[in-house]
């Protein structure tokens, strides 16, 4: 079934073993990606519903996974688990809110190193400072018109999501900007 | 000028080799462009603006208003940097402006002769004067452009990089001199996180040439310490915005080599909780006739040349002040080897302090006199000097002293550009001669030179008053403009002080008048009776200083707009997919075989489809999950039609007006369960959809239960449309029936293609039988190799835009270009879709007397008449000559080539169209000398009852 | 310009689109009056001082907000979510 296939990789030549830019010391930032099985938003009709953190809290229990809120009624979960979406369609009832597969709507891109907050600063209008964005916490924005959900793994690790459709813009546009301080595409 | 062989902080056991204007010269790490020529012995550095007058550096700083240059690398031209600002690097290539054939001899000096016909003005009255009505401003036209601006733009593309970056802090000190360490250190220690700029090379400011460098490093120490601070050199902010955000340009590597992946230039954009304005102040010039020959510089400048970059003045040197600080410059400098020789103070008595320092220095004191003229051809070689009184008109004989350098003080104006950028008025100080820092916000601060701290008092006179000149004086040295420009102004009205500004241009070159601002401001209050708080400034505007547009782009040039690419993007590019880019999406126009035009390639494709079957990549359009108990609800509010009544499993054509009844898209809902709805938008409007459903759930009906999210990537989607299209549809689906009662017109089944779990919808937009199959993006590639497998026996082609275009426009069904923001349902022959039994948005204003007035443009088609292609925008009119179109009856909306018609065709808005079907006309485009004949017809060209789409 | 967003705090201006006057009502959509309707769809005060407007948080959490902002001197004065202002607002 659907399941057991793998989708295809959504980003292109740029996708192979490289460093760019600065070639001389250690990278300042390091380019990975996992295959997550299941993404999907719930989205509730009341502001603040808890059951946005059930949500959240059922895929984090699956462990390796990724859960936040993403707006007053939003929350984005992503793991490497198949069976996400009935176990989170029979958590949230139809009378308080819906759950939206996204599986094959985004894609998981990871960049870790010491200057991951310099070259993130790059793209987005966001204090990416740890003092500001803790680890354990994920927002919402965008790179011009790319939207994506950014969310902090530790000090110098972030995953970030953006649509499909613009994958390999937005890892062209992460390179480029990494390439000040040398970036690894860890294929 | 000359080096001193000591002092500075330039590295004299390092040489660096530099040309200017094809010159060979040395200097040392540490030099400035200027201070490297001044150093060996250049004294002319540019020409001036209007009269071409040999010019020499004012200043040290960004205060420089004359030594403006262009710097050559690899073969790319940045004009009109001020030389004390280019840091020297090793191969600079550097060249003066607005001069021919050269510095030295320069044909744009005949200016000087018609020196008093180039008055401030002169343009508009020669030439709306005695020449008005002439021809003869667009003969001078070539001559005047050419000799207009500084410096010339390159046309070389420019290979650098550019970056933009986003900061915040807590707080961003604006200037890095002594007091703005101070205030960033005890931010710092209190945990704050810091920002500290300045446009310098080192930080420090004054510290640098007042020989506190001990002073300056243990500060700097110390906020290296507290690791709270981010210290930005060569960072000039430029730009305040609301909300505390800044403009900054850092100056990356143009003193250097760039590294692999640097940028030149670094935008950075901060937000800053609190700002320290720290900005300083800069001396001003005083302004008397000569004041422009090289050789007179600002006092502390020619102190700053000798302490920071080891260059002497000259061998001798004067002063000719209006206050304190030019007494303590010379004893500095004197300090460095040169001699002060002179100093001439405008004020008739002043302290014993000063008097001391005179003597010290065995300089002859001249006080209640001034300079009212210099001498000298090469460079300054003598000053005249004569009695003033209060005024500063002139009393007495003057007398010629000799002198190789004169160092000029004005007084000193804070740089307060930042703080009023905002439209805030700066005050006044009569104490201290200066427009001061305006009324700040709460959290903004002032510190140092810039508030006052330490500045003098000068006399409250700028502008020395001989009886005949002999020379013209400066006010504004970048524009040329003199003491009588400010005159000329006054008598002629122009009284403002925004108007003296675009009268005169002071104040408007690229050094933003923070030289010259002031004085033409004094003598304007002067000659009107007012005092200069009251006559005021300009408005300051970013940005403070010249800034590059490479740094502002930053990664916003060439192919700016971000790629968005479909799951079968490849697939269409290894298969003759001629694709491009329509807004952001990239879709194949058509796939072209070895040798066709792009026209045969569409109108074959388009011919197959009718006649066996086509596949063609939909993954752009729009796709938006409804839900909730409120969804079907929700959606007969948005739609004209019911939606509430569509069944499970079927799916529905809809539109949607706007709140003023005009119509805004059209699409197709997809009832997937009872509180499930699927819409689809057109392509180009998906955004503005999504965004209309959102402002009517949040902020109109926030009570219904119901929610839309984009789900435009999650699923790719294809059309398999033609005569063929369910036999093969039947071969590759499994787990669902595709036959006609199973899958009927509009019907959806689930179905599984390759392993895939699919969704197909009956639909079609081409008037063939349809239908569109989804498939998650990342397993779509393969359903879409499956459905080509299978088709490959029964002559399924692929097919792109233009084919799709075509086989819309023979079918007459409405896209984009029909639904333009003008047009309502009825004319488009779609307002049978209005539902009468509910109210929808759009249902109050669709029927207002001017949207169902006879006379409207409505849909129809048009097919040529004389074998020639229908161009889209072209008009048609009625009048079959070509010279005498008359008025225009509608435009044409599309235009192909129809295999079904064996025409060219296309579809119109036209007057009263629907009356129209069965007439000729004719379409005129006389931009492109298109005059030809074309028959009226209904826009439905091809299976006008839906058979084929039915069956 | 910087807004703060109630849910994703304090963000850039580039992240927000004006989505209008937030000082209407909307007349029922029953009703075919064309004054009241051309009024609500055409006509705005043109406000010198504290605005009451919409804003929609494109490029974050894509919630709509009222804010207030000072036309003269861009001072954002408060912020709410647009769903809980109109659901409050409501008789």
């Amino acid at each position: 079934m659907a399941e057991t296939l793998v989708p295809a990789h959504p980003f292109g030549d740029l996708w192979r073993d490289a460093r760019h830019g600065r070639m001389d010391g250690a990278p300042g930032v390091t380019l990975t990606s996992k295959l997550m099985r299941t993404m999907a938003e719930v989205a509730c009709f009341a502001v603040d519903d808890s059951l946005l953190s059930t949500a959240i809290g059922a895929t984090r229990a699956k462990g390796g996974a990724f859960g936040f809120r993403t707006g007053p009624q939003r929350a984005f979960i992503a793991c490497s688990h198949d069976d996400m979406i009935p176990q989170l369609k029979s958590l949230i009832p139809v009378s308080r809110g819906a759950v939206i597969d996204q599986s094959h709507g985004r894609v998981a891109i990871r960049a870790q190193g010491p200057d991951v907050e310099w070259m993130l600063a790059k793209l987005f209008a966001l204090d990416f400072d740890i003092r500001a964005f803790k680890p354990g916490t994920g927002v919402a924005s965008a790179h011009h018109v790319v939207f994506a959900l950014i969310y902090r793994e530790s000090d110098t690790a972030f995953t970030l999501f953006p649509h499909r459709s613009f994958a390999r813009d937005f890892l062209g546009a992460l390179v480029r900007a990494g390439e000040e301080r040398g970036i690894v595409v860890d294929a | 000028m000359m080096r001193l062989s000591q002092g500075g902080r330039i590295d004299r056991s390092k040489t660096l080799h530099f040309t200017f204007d094809g010159k060979a010269f040395t200097g040392h790490p540490g030099d400035t462009l200027a201070s490297a020529l001044a150093a060996n012995g250049v004294r002319l550095f540019g020409r001036s603006f209007k009269y071409h007058r040999r010019r020499g550096l004012l200043g040290a700083g960004i205060e420089e208003p004359n030594a403006l240059v262009t710097v050559i690398d690899n073969g790319v031209r940045e004009p009109n940097l001020p030389a004390t600002l280019v840091e020297l690097k090793d191969g600079l290539i550097a060249e003066s402006q607005n001069r021919w054939p050269s510095l030295g001899f320069d044909m744009g000096a005949v200016n000087q002769l018609g020196a008093k016909v180039f008055g401030a003005g002169f343009y508009y009255k020669t030439f709306f004067g005695p020449f008005r009505s002439t021809r003869v401003w667009h003969f001078f036209e070539h001559f005047i452009r050419r000799a207009a601006g500084l410096g010339a733009a390159g046309d070389v593309p420019d290979p650098a990089r550019y970056e933009r970056i986003n900061a915040f802090c807590d707080m961003l000190v604006i200037g890095g001199g002594g007091a703005g360490l101070a205030a960033a250190l005890d931010a710092a220690k209190a945990g704050k996180r810091v920002i500290v700029c300045d446009l310098a090379p080192v930080f420090g400011g004054r510290m640098n040439w007042t020989g506190e460098t001990e002073k300056r490093d243990a500060l700097l120490a110390a906020l290296d310490a507290t690791g709270n601070a981010r210290l930005l050199p060569r960072t000039m902010v430029w730009g305040h915005y609301d909300g505390n955000t800044f403009a900054a340009i850092e100056n990356v590597a143009s003193h250097r080599q760039s590294l692999p992946g640097e940028p030149r230039h670094r935008h950075w954009v901060i937000r800053a909780g609190a700002v320290v304005l720290a900005t300083g102040a800069t001396e001003r010039p005083l302004v008397f006739p000569g004041n422009d020959r090289p050789g007179v510089m600002l006092a502390n400048s020619m102190l700053r040349m000798a302490a920071e970059f080891g260059v002497a003045p000259g061998e001798t040197f004067g002063m000719f002040t209006n206050n304190d600080s030019a007494y303590h410059a010379a004893a500095a400098l004197a300090a460095f080897g040169p001699r002060c020789v002179l100093i001439v103070d405008l004020r008739r008595s002043v302290s014993a302090e000063m008097r001391a320092i005179a003597i010290r220095l065995k300089a002859e004191l001249r006080t209640g006199h001034a300079v009212v003229g210099t001498t000298g051809s090469a460079g300054l070689n003598g000053v005249h000097v004569a009695p003033v009184d209060a005024e500063c008109h002139v009393t007495g004989t003057e007398k010629l002293f000799a002198v190789h350098a004169l160092g000029m003080s004005g007084g000193w104006n804070p740089l307060i550009g930042l703080a009023a950028q905002q439209g805030q008025k700066p005050g006044f100080d009569d104490t201290l001669q200066a427009f001061m820092p305006p009324a700040l916000p709460a959290e903004w601060r002032t510190v140092g030179a810039v508030a006052g701290v330490g500045l003098p008092a000068p006399a409250p006179v700028l502008m020395v008053r001989p009886k005949k000149p002999l020379d013209k004086a400066f006010i504004d040295f970048q524009h040329d403009v003199t003491d009588t420009d400010i005159d000329l102004a006054h008598r002629e009205g122009f009284i403002a002080v925004e108007h003296l500004k675009r009268y005169t241009t002071l104040g408007m070159a690229t050094d933003q008048g923070r030289t010259s601002n002031v004085a033409g401001i004094a003598r304007m209050a002067e000659l009107l009776g007012k005092t200069v708080g009251e006559t005021g400034t300009t408005r300051f505007r970013a940005p403070f200083s010249g800034v590059s547009l490479g740094s502002i782009a930053a990664e916003r040039f060439g192919h700016i707009m971000p790629n968005r690419l479909t799951p079968m993007q490849d697939w269409h590019t290894a298969n003759g997919g001629d694709t491009y880019a329509a807004g952001l999406w990239h879709r194949p126009m058509a796939y072209l075989k070895p040798g066709e035009t792009l026209e045969q390639a569409y109108v074959r494709e388009a011919k197959a489809v009718r006649q066996a079957a086509g596949l063609v990549d939909v993954s752009t359009l729009g796709k938006i999950l409804v839900q909730g108990p409120d969804a079907a609800e929700f959606l007969d509010r948005v739609y004209t039609n019911m939606m509430s009544t569509l069944p499970v499993m079927k799916a529905r054509y809809g539109l949607m007006l706007r709140e003023d009844g005009l119509l805004f898209d059209d699409g197709t809902a997809w009832r997937l369960a009872e509180d499930e709805f699927l819409v689809t938008t057109t392509t180009a409007n998906a955004g503005k959809v999504m965004e209309h459903l959102e402002f009517f759930l949040d902020c109109i009906w926030p009570d219904l239960g119901c929610v839309v999210t984009s789900v435009t990537d999650h699923w790719g989607g294809m059309a398999l449309a033609g005569p063929k299209a369910r036999d093969i549809l039947s071969t590759c689906v499994t787990g669902a029936a595709v036959d006609n009662a199973a899958l009927p017109h509009m019907g959806i089944v689930h179905g599984v293609i390759a392993g895939v779990k699919v969704m197909v919808a009956r639909l079609s937009f081409s008037g063939e039988r349809a239908y569109e199959i989804y498939a998650p993006s990342g397993h779509a590639q393969r359903v879409w190799d499956a459905v080509m497998a299978a088709g490959a026996a029964l002559g399924l082609v692929p097919y792109g835009l233009e084919a799709l275009g075509t086989l819309r426009v023979e079918k007459g069904h409405v896209t984009g270009a029909e639904i333009d923001g003008r047009t309502t349902a009825d004319d488009l022959g779609l307002g049978g879709m209005l539902s009468k039994k509910k109210p929808f948005i759009g249902s109050a204003m669709a029927y207002r007397e001017g949207l169902v007035r006879d006379g409207r443009l409505q849909l129809v088609g048009l097919k040529s008449l004389d074998g020639r292609a229908l161009n889209g925008g072209a008009h048609v009119v009625e009048n079959a000559a070509p010279q005498e179109p008359a008025e225009s009856l509608g435009h044409v909306t599309a235009a192909c080539f129809s295999p079904a018609v064996n025409a060219y065709v296309g579809l119109a808005l036209v007057r009263d169209g629907r009356k129209r079907i069965g007439q000729n006309a004719f379409l005129a485009d006389p931009l492109r000398g298109i005059h030809m004949p074309v028959a009226i017809v209904s826009p439905h060209m091809i299976d006008p009852d839906g058979s084929r789409m039915h069956g | 310009m910087r807004i703060p967003c109630p849910f994703c705090g304090l963000r850039d201006g580039v992240e927000f689109s004006y989505q209008g006057d937030a000082n209407r009502t909307r007349p029922d959509p029953v009703s075919v009056d064309q004054t009241v309707w051309n009024d609500h769809v055409f006509n705005r005060v043109n406000t010198r001082g504290v605005h009451r407007e919409f804003w929609l948080h494109n490029h974050g959490c894509r919630a709509h907000l009222v804010v207030e902002r000072n036309t003269v001197t861009h001072e954002i004065v408060s912020v709410a979510l647009a769903r809980q202002f109109v659901l409050e607002r409501k008789p």
